[in-house]
């Protein structure tokens, strides 16, 4: 920052030594240039606090979680089911829960939504039914989840017969992440440069063989931040899971698909607003709030690394 | 205009330039040798230094204009024919200077009048003046049918020029005591006819030029 | 026998009437320049020659191209086949993310080849081809994109090489490249043109003279002039031409 305002008014020096020395002249030339130079640091002081309040609401939350719900995380907490009305023990089966969702989810929508971006994005191109598919696709992700919830519940649940189970919450959470997935798919592969198809056909190469071979390779690390996104916003969902899939209270761990399980951020919504005895659950309810951050945060690291992994594997 | 267009046209206002002045040179030479005048002659011997020191700029605008722009097409044949018409004039100023110098060493040597008519020196110094015209007239308007009179100007120059030692031969049997101005009057013609042959190029190359012919060791007619 | 010789094209993107009525014929081992102004039409006339057009939708085509006397837009012609036969280096280098020498094999898998002796065999033929081998026999496992820019051009060269193409089609190859590297390509067509034929699209008038045999000048969709490079480049006999290339365009 420094350097460049030095710049900066170096040039300024070396221009006005360009004007011919009328009084009018330097001086008009010098006041426009020092209000500029003015409103411009104005400008970006406001821009900076800005960005840092962001980061401040962020750092506090965090805080405020971590210190309320740091005292209650023990291994205990961790790998005990809930005791004496959710008031004690500790909330495994709702960790586990969340990530058999999460799986299940992803199995659901990884492949169709990453095979739908290709097709949008390769073979589509341009024409009808692609548009038309792009403006379900935002249409979809601009639907309130919990219109998801109860769309799962009808089709999933009764129509389909699955009952509240993992498979009737794990594709209704699959559909929510749907479109972020093939958005994300398709941009991915529409930031590759045309150059490298034409190149790859133009070896006679097909279609697919390029798409696999030289398109996909380049786009993944991209697609998997995505996908990551998605898991990340698929394991915070109450509303979705709500009519679907998620246990009040389950303590044992399910042993099929079409078992109910526990999820946290359900759980969470239980334990702070109708639990056997809120005042008692609370310490629970940081907890378990923290488990939940951990968990987004560790998925985040995850999509990291992996993404700096491909991207190197691409480049090496 | 375009840089090398600029540049293009520089070439040509110092080529015409270096023209006009050879032109002046070769008439003035003529009308020296006609009237036995020895400071018209002095003057063209004065000159000459100058046709050189155009020469010189010529060549070198030719040589960077080609090594700058690599010019193509009918700009690459105006430069082409630019710097061989810039050496034939210097030729040409050459013999000029010869013959004013043939003048300045003799200072006393006077010409039989009937000698001079009966070779027709007169018609063959008009003659080349002509071509020396109608080769400028021809660049300047870049016209080729102008340059083309220019061969057939040729013919009559070589004639004249053939017929000049049998004459002059004639003479000198008749006033031997008269053969070492007789010679200086032969090696004019001489250079006169090469001042035609020199005109002829030109005009080759004025025809390479605009019409992109080569007509170099071809007969004209 | 002529080896590309394109009958009465005319050429259409939508409405836009592309290319008129275009007659080229091209002799074996010969390199050809297109040039003219931007979208004269030479781009979209070099893509018609492996068929890249087809990738853009809305575009319609009449007349007919042989090459090696067969009409490659007959409706029973394989594509990936014609593009064996007709390989293409574009404008900026496009090396896919793979080490150098799985670039140049690429073509070669992907058109079916297993057998890797023989692949490996081609790889360090068309590298050597496109005068790359002293630069990267070290580091053929390295990735193609730690290459400077005139050396992934030149890989690109190989790997179009590698399939064993008649033609070579370049889209304004050295556009992109420093000055030393543009003169490595184009020694490098010099060289080529013994064993392909070459045709290149090029803005640079003096690439297009030091290269090309016969020089084709496309205006406005229409090829004004096609005449040996010589001749154009002395004495065009069309005025638009000799405007064009000696640059009182426009």
């Amino acid at each position: 920052m420094k350097t460049t305002k030095k710049q900066e008014t170096n040039t300024n020096f070396g221009s006005s030594q360009f004007i011919p020395p009328v009084a009018g002249g330097v001086s008009g030339s010098s006041s426009s240039y020092s209000s500029k130079r003015w409103s411009q640091a104005i400008a970006f002081t406001i821009f900076k606090l800005m960005s840092y309040a962001v980061v401040a609401i962020l750092v506090l939350i965090l805080g405020f979680i971590v210190s309320k719900g740091f005292q209650v995380i023990s291994w205990d907490f961790l790998t005990k089911s809930p005791e004496e009305g959710m008031t004690k023990g500790g909330i495994y089966p709702a960790i586990v829960g969340t990530l058999y969702l999460v799986l299940g989810s992803s199995l659901f929508s990884f492949p169709i939504g990453i095979m739908s971006g290709i097709y949008m994005n390769e073979y589509a191109t341009g024409n009808k039914i692609a548009a038309f598919i792009r403006i379900m696709t935002n249409n979809l992700s601009a639907v309130p989840s919990v219109v998801f919830g109860l769309f799962g519940m009808a089709l999933f649940v009764n129509v389909m017969g699955f009952g509240d189970s993992i498979i009737a919450g794990s594709l209704t959470l699959g559909l929510l992440s749907l479109p972020l997935v093939i958005r994300t798919t398709e941009e991915s592969l529409k930031a590759i440069d045309f150059s490298y198809r034409e190149g790859s056909l133009a070896l006679g190469a097909t279609k697919l063989q390029t798409i696999w071979k030289v398109i996909m390779p380049m786009a993944f690390p991209n697609i998997i931040t995505g996908l990551i996104l998605s898991i990340g916003r698929v394991s915070g969902e109450t509303a979705p899971i709500l009519f679907t899939v998620a246990a009040y209270f389950l303590p044992k761990l399910p042993t099929s698909i079409f078992d109910q399980v526990m999820a946290l951020p359900y759980h969470l919504y239980v334990i702070t607003t109708s639990g056997t005895n809120i005042e008692i659950s609370r310490g629970i309810a940081y907890g378990t709030a923290l488990v939940l951050i951990f968990i987004v945060l560790l998925v985040n690291v995850i999509a990291t690394i992996l993404r700096d992994y491909f991207s190197r594997k691409v480049k090496m | 205009m375009r840089h090398l267009e600029q540049e293009l046209d520089n070439l040509r206002q110092d080529l015409i330039k270096m023209w006009r002045l050879v032109i002046t040179q070769v008439t003035n030479t003529g009308d020296s040798i006609l009237t036995f005048d020895k400071d018209l002659a002095m003057q063209v011997s004065m000159r000459e230094k100058k046709v050189d020191a155009y020469e010189l700029k010529n060549d070198s605008n030719c040589e960077n204009i080609i090594a700058l722009y690599q010019p193509v097409a009918i700009d690459l044949r105006f430069v082409l024919a630019a710097l061989k018409i810039n050496s034939n004039l210097e030729r040409i100023a050459d013999f000029a200077y010869g013959i004013s110098r043939i003048l300045i060493a003799n200072p006393s040597m006077i010409l039989d009048a009937e000698l001079i008519t009966e070779t027709n020196l007169r018609g063959m110094i008009e003659q080349v003046n002509k071509m020396m015209y109608q080769g400028l007239d021809a660049f300047e308007n870049e016209k080729s049918e102008f340059a083309a009179a220019i061969f057939s100007e040729d013919y009559i120059v070589d004639e004249i020029n053939n017929n000049a030692p049998r004459i002059i031969a004639n003479y000198i049997q008749k006033n031997p005591d008269r053969a070492f101005e007789c010679l200086h009057l032969m090696s004019t013609f001489r250079k006169m006819e090469r001042i035609g042959d020199h005109c002829s190029n030109i005009a080759e190359e004025i025809f390479f030029y605009i019409d992109a012919k080569v007509l170099k060791h071809s007969p004209k007619k | 026998m002529l080896i590309i010789d394109a009958k009465n094209v005319d050429f259409y993107y939508s409405d836009f009437h592309a290319l008129k009525n275009i007659n080229i014929e091209v002799e074996k081992n010969k390199v050809i320049a297109l040039i003219g102004p931007s979208g004269c039409g030479k781009s979209t006339f070099l893509r018609l020659l492996n068929r890249m057009n087809d990738l853009i939708d809305g575009t319609r085509m009449t007349g007919s191209i042989l090459v090696e006397g067969e009409n490659i837009y007959a409706p029973n012609v394989r594509v990936d086949e014609l593009r064996k036969k007709v390989g293409m280096v574009f404008q900026k280098p496009n090396p896919f993310p793979k080490t150098i020498f799985e670039n140049v094999a690429y073509g070669l898998r992907v058109n079916g080849n297993t057998d890797n002796t023989f692949i490996e065999e081609r790889v360090i033929e068309s590298i050597k081809s496109a005068a790359l081998w002293d630069e990267v026999k070290d580091k053929l496992n390295k990735s193609a994109f730690a290459l400077s820019g005139g050396q992934q051009q030149r890989l690109c060269i190989a790997r179009a090489l590698a399939i064993s193409p008649k033609v070579v089609l370049m889209d304004e190859p050295a556009s992109a490249l420093d000055p030393i590297s543009t003169a490595k390509i184009e020694e490098l067509i010099y060289e080529l043109k013994k064993d392909y034929t070459i045709v290149i699209v090029t803005h640079n008038m003096q690439q297009a003279s030091r290269v090309s045999d016969k020089t084709g000048y496309f205006y406005l969709g229409e090829l004004v002039e096609f005449d040996d490079t010589t001749k154009i480049f002395t004495n065009p006999k069309e005025y638009s031409t000799q405007n064009y290339i000696t640059g009182r365009f426009g």
